[in-house]
């Protein structure tokens, strides 16, 4: 029944996006595959709003998809030229490795990504009946265009229908590919180009996949192949296809964003009509602004999880931001000349798109044709952020432009072209992919035909193919329903309705397991203290301004001030701000020497803590207890004086240490709990949770379960100790 | 001994000031300490027996008293740096409250007007 299932909710989905194409393109454009992407940014849209409007339901899904399919009348496909000789050997080599592609993505969802956020969103919003603010998952705020058809498969076939509508895009991308060539006067070559990337291993397991990067690569072929179009024919109807398709890219993925200025500027340099731009140009944002919208009301950043600096908000610092960008922009790598040969043969950085691509340079040779400058074009608009993150699958938008141009620069050598391109349909078989390529890189390994027509079931399955599966399922079966568990490492959210907090995912979960280490690590905590001195006065507020630059992040556990040897007492009157990130400066007022403020970002002058007093307060001295690593702190004390003047009031600090405050585990625990954490992940090996693993009883945490790699700890202090099930 | 508040932590038996992160522990010396909830604790100890006193003492012997009830006594031969750390019974303990730590040293040094025990660096709790 399930592969049944799987099947209705992959074609009722593509079926609906033809409807819709079809519908909005009418005469202007008959090729199925743009009206299917054509019509897949409206049904994104549409699901967005059923979303918006907390009413995800299956039937409200067969209902819109009936309705879109009726709209796609009359179904019928033009008839098609019999193919050549050659056309069919190619033809052949595509339906072999469709049906590798086909098995794996009808197979049990095991990607990394996919089961990881991709699906765990959708599957969250199906559960829900849509959206619901996502807070502490920064994935959360990526667009998800594609998600949104995911969503509408998965309501029938759960997550195989979600991979199987992703790899409709790659047969739409290849077959646009072809039909662009041809119409362009180079069928052979083209039909070598959609062969180039239809064999491509890394467009294969990421098609397969519940992933967005080979929808985006059909995206951008479909926005380059409407402009074409729209530029022989001058159709006012391709018009709108053309902004859908730009507004459906950025909404797959933020780094599409060229492709709307590619629009709109193609658009106006061939027409010059402020009307065709104003078509275009609200057409993308009909499918665009509503994720900015979104994240802008939940996250209060409509780019979210990027541009922190410019729309500062409690959930991803600027710190994290450029920590991360700066990891997308190296991972591992000690130079970006090892970039080709891991993108296109090792697949060390998460893929490869196979060897004959270190020929992409003679792409070049394709400028001499027109077509060769528009491709290249095109290229250049899908590539052009390819630097932000040097993952290959950040290439595969550009890549069909790249193959195309390869092929088109070989053309004058057909038996070349054609053997190259029978090479890379060998090479690329997923069994001979690891004779040249990393141990770890992604790729198909198998057909697995018999767990995805699930003769064989699908726990073995994910139980060998899916990160930590068995923990996932642990979670499942040790927690209840709506817990939330805090981990380092994300597992196969998708698979749960639990609540999954990763570590590094949001600033409060990145609070929440630094809270962890401060519970257990001297290194790491508040025994720094640093005391400023000055004649005492009344003031109506101090400022505390960090006055350096540096690498570290300014943090406060506690800050306290004096009127001699007493302490103030904290009133309610006092008005506490901090800048660059306010969210948290309570914490350092809390009495906690467990709790603490950071600054958000790195250090740089300006920086600042202030506690208006609301009336003057008599003050001869301040205390910042602290963590003792952040060497390049500077500070400098300023007092606001009756007269409203603000003055610097302190000489330089005195500076010791004071004795590790204890019972901090057991505080750590109460206060992770009333963050709302009830369970921690601990994995074997970690280190932030060695302690835990070690001595839960000083924790106050009870291990409720454990597998080979990890253990589950639950947070309730008090708890008499039981035995431990395996699992 | 090191930190300006260490005045705080000290109930009796201690020199008033020391020019350094050190100070000189006399004939009854007594420490207070706020404990939290804990479930297990070490008590932890860095002092000194100078030569110059311990060529007048000899071998001496320490007993570590929490709350007045006696936890362990352990007997120092040789003079020097010494580290201590042994755990304390948690039913010594009064959790959520000041709790005091004696170190009685069997014999003192004199220098005229003092009796001289040993010298303390730092001295606190651990989990």
């Amino acid at each position: 029944m399930l592969p049944l299932r799987i099947l209705f909710g992959a074609v009722f989905t593509s079926a609906a996006c033809l409807g819709l194409g079809t519908r909005a393109l009418g005469a202007a454009n008959k090729d199925w595959a743009v009206r299917f992407v054509t019509g897949a940014a409206i049904l994104s849209l549409a699901v967005f709003a059923i979303c918006a409007l907390d009413v995800a339901y299956w039937p409200l899904f067969l209902a819109v998809g009936m309705v879109a399919i009726w709209l796609g009348r009359p179904w019928h496909m033009p008839a098609r030229p019999k193919p050549t000789g050659i056309e069919l050997l190619l033809l052949l080599i595509f339906a072999i490795y469709f049906m590798v592609y086909w098995s794996n993505a009808m197979a049990p969802e095991a990607s990394p990504d996919g089961a990881t956020y991709h699906l765990a969103f959708v599957a969250r919003y199906f559960r829900e009946h849509g959206f619901h603010p996502i807070t502490w998952n920064m994935y959360a705020s990526l667009p998800e265009g594609l998600e949104m058809l995911f969503l509408f498969a998965f309501a029938f076939g759960r997550h195989s229908a979600a991979a199987m509508v992703h790899l409709a895009f790659l047969v739409a991308l290849a077959w646009q590919m072809f039909d662009y060539g041809r119409r362009s006067g180079f069928p052979i070559p083209a039909a070598c180009g959609a062969l180039l990337v239809f064999a491509s291993p890394l467009a294969g397991i990421d098609a397969a996949s519940a992933y967005n990067d080979v929808a985006l690569a059909a995206v951008a072929f479909t926005l380059f192949n409407l402009l074409q179009s729209w530029d022989l024919q001058r159709s006012t109807r391709l018009l709108p296809a053309i902004g859908l398709a730009a507004g459906l890219a950025f909404a797959i993925k933020y780094t599409a964003w060229p492709g709307l200025l590619y629009a709109t500027g193609y658009v106006f340099y061939k027409s010059r009509s402020f009307k065709s731009i104003a078509i275009v140009s609200s057409c993308s944002a009909c499918v665009v602004l509503p994720w900015l919208f979104k994240n802008w009301l939940w996250v209060e950043n409509p780019l979210a999880p990027f541009f922190n600096n410019l729309f500062p908000n409690p959930y991803i610092t600027a710190a994290f931001e450029a920590s991360y960008r700066h990891d997308m922009t190296l991972y591992d790598l000690a130079t970006r000349w090892q970039i080709p040969m891991q993108v296109t043969v090792r697949g060390g950085l998460g893929g490869l798109l196979g060897p004959v691509f270190l020929l992409a340079p003679i792409a070049l040779l394709a400028l001499r044709h027109r077509a060769g400058r528009q491709l290249l074009l095109a290229a250049l608009v899908f590539g052009a952020n390819y630097f932000s993150n040097i993952s290959p699958r950040f290439l595969l938008p550009m890549l069909p432009f790249v193959a195309l141009a390869m092929a088109l620069a070989l053309s004058a050598v057909p038996a070349l072209l054609l053997a190259i391109t029978l090479l890379h349909a060998v090479i690329s078989w997923p069994t001979l992919v690891p004779k040249y390529a990393a141990p770890n890189a992604w790729h198909l390994s198998k057909v697995p035909w018999r767990e995805a027509l699930r003769i064989k079931p699908a726990a073995h399955y994910l139980e060998t193919h899916l990160f930590y599966w068995n923990e996932m399922r642990m979670v499942e079966a040790y927690t209840e329903p709506g817990a939330s568990v805090f981990t380092y490492k994300p597992i196969p959210e998708s698979y749960t309705s639990r609540r999954i907090l990763v570590q590094y995912e949001s600033e409060p979960n990145q609070i929440a397991g630094r809270l962890i280490q401060i519970a257990y690590d001297p290194q790491v905590q508040p025994i720094w203290r640093l005391r400023l001195h000055f004649p005492r006065q009344p003031l109506e507020a101090i400022r505390l301004v960090q006055t350096a630059s540096g690498d570290e992040q300014w943090n406060i556990h506690e800050l306290r001030l004096f009127d001699g040897a007493a302490e103030l007492p904290r009133q309610p009157s006092w008005r506490i701000t901090a800048q660059p990130y306010p969210w948290t400066i309570q914490q350092a007022f809390d009495n906690s020497l467990l709790t603490f403020w950071r600054c958000g970002d790195t250090l740089h002058p300006g920086e600042y803590v202030e506690v208006d007093f609301s009336g003057t307060e008599p003050i001869d001295s301040v205390l910042m207890e602290a963590e003792p690593n952040q060497p390049d702190l500077r500070l400098n004390l300023m007092g606001r004086l009756q007269s409203g003047e603000w003055l610097k009031i302190a000489s330089p600090p005195e500076i010791f240490e004071a004795a590790p405050p204890l019972g901090l585990r057991r505080a750590a625990a109460s206060e992770l709990k009333l963050r709302g954490i009830d369970y921690i992940l601990a994995w074997e090996g970690e280190r932030e949770t060695a302690d835990l693993r070690r001595h839960p009883e000083l924790w106050g945490t009870r291990q409720v379960a454990q597998t080979k790699d990890a253990k589950l700890f639950k947070l309730e202090v008090g708890q008499a100790s039981r035995p431990v099930p395996r699992f | 001994m090191a930190d300006p508040d260490a005045d705080s932590y000290i109930v009796q038996g201690f020199r008033d000031k020391s020019e350094g992160p050190w100070r000189w522990a006399l004939d009854h010396p007594i420490l207070r300490f706020y404990l939290p909830q804990v479930t297990s604790i070490n008590f932890n100890m860095q002092f000194t027996f100078p030569e110059q006193t311990f060529r007048q003492t000899g071998p001496v012997t320490l007993t570590f008293l929490m709350n007045g009830h006696p936890f362990d006594q352990v007997r120092y031969t040789t003079p020097g740096e010494q580290h201590y750390a042994h755990p304390v019974p948690v039913n010594l303990l009064h959790l959520d409250a000041l709790n005091t730590v004696a170190i009685e040293p069997d014999r003192t040094a004199s220098n005229g007007s003092e009796k001289l025990g040993f010298v303390l660096t730092r001295a606190g709790f651990s989990e």
